[in-house]
């Protein structure tokens, strides 16, 4: 019984060892302490055509500081990029991203239009800082325009309240 | 009564008889000296017996080291075998050959734009705009060079 009793209590010290072991070397099986610093945004990046109307535009994002993971894209705000934008299902659970768009409509936004809203989980308290960096842009006939690409925090969404 | 309860061997009455004195002695002295052989062989046996309990004990040490060698040893096969739940990438079709439509050194939305725009207007089509290998031209090979232009492994530039 003693003999019994004393293997019982090496095994479980052994576990509960391992155990300990193995999830400090696996931060992600740490539900309850991982969960605590995670949280969910939203983040607009718009660009600005300035007076030429905006027809395609291609941008890059990727992480300045704080640590995240793009869980989601959203088409933008004006009717002619209300549509999902093309971008890389890999990106997803990544810190960059490519995001392109296309409308060959007459109807197309001026001035300063949000394209796309990217759904973000961040770790972490830190809060992120982005760099959005324009590809091209281009109006309606296909040629390049000037124009600018800018980012800024979404009002809270269905996954931010979540 | 000064005295009381002590008594003097010369008190006759508490004197034994010499023959109960003889037997009691014969009685309880210790037999001879034990022979030399049998306290050998005593002796061995005693240190067999306790080689065997060492022995048991070294025995039992090992099984245990065993057991918690094996408890890490499931520990780590399971901890391999069940990885948790693995998000499987989504594959791209591969990059679209000479996607660069536009034929301005790079690969991005203009590319896309330009065909779609192409397509509209509804004029000849050419072959050689069958960026997916599907025999048709149609919006989906719009799609394939916009897909190819937004990978993350490149497709900006051609």
């Amino acid at each position: 019984m003693r003999r019994a009793c004393r293997i019982v209590l090496t095994v479980g010290c052994i576990v509960a060892a391992s155990s300990v072991w193995v999830r400090a070397q696996h931060p992600a099986a740490q539900p309850a302490k991982a969960e605590s610093g995670v949280r969910f945004a939203a983040v607009d990046v718009f660009v600005d055509s300035g007076d030429k109307p905006l027809a395609a535009y291609q941008f890059e994002m990727t992480a300045r500081v704080g640590a995240f993971k793009i869980v989601g894209v959203e088409g933008g705000a004006d009717a002619a990029f209300k549509q999902p934008p093309y971008y890389d299902p890999a990106a997803l659970s990544r810190e960059r991203i490519i995001i392109a768009a296309f409308n060959t409509g007459r109807d197309l936004p001026k001035g300063k239009t949000r394209v796309a809203r990217i759904h973000v989980q961040i770790s972490g308290n830190e809060e992120p800082q982005y760099d959005v960096k324009l590809v091209v842009a281009a109006s309606m006939d296909g040629e390049k325009i000037s124009a600018t690409a800018t980012w800024s925090k979404a009002v809270a969404t269905n996954a931010a309240r979540r | 009564m000064p005295g009381y309860g002590r008594h003097s061997d010369d008190e006759p009455e508490l004197r034994l008889p010499a023959g109960l004195v003889d037997d009691l002695k014969r009685l309880y002295t210790p037999p001879g000296t034990v022979p030399r052989g049998v306290d050998d062989a005593v002796g061995e046996r005693a240190w067999r017996h306790c080689d065997g309990l060492r022995a048991r004990r070294r025995i039992r040490w090992w099984g245990r080291i065993g057991v918690a060698a094996a408890a890490v040893f499931l520990i780590f096969f399971l901890r391999d075998v069940w990885q948790g739940p693995k998000v499987q990438p989504v594959a791209l079709p591969p990059i679209v050959g000479l996607a660069d439509f536009n034929r301005d050194g790079h690969i991005n939305i203009l590319d896309a734009f330009a065909l779609a725009r192409m397509l509209e207007r509804g004029g000849p089509v050419d072959q050689t705009w069958d960026f997916n290998h599907d025999g048709v031209v149609d919006r989906a090979d719009v799609d394939a060079i916009a897909m190819a232009a937004v990978r993350l492994d490149g497709g900006t530039t051609s």
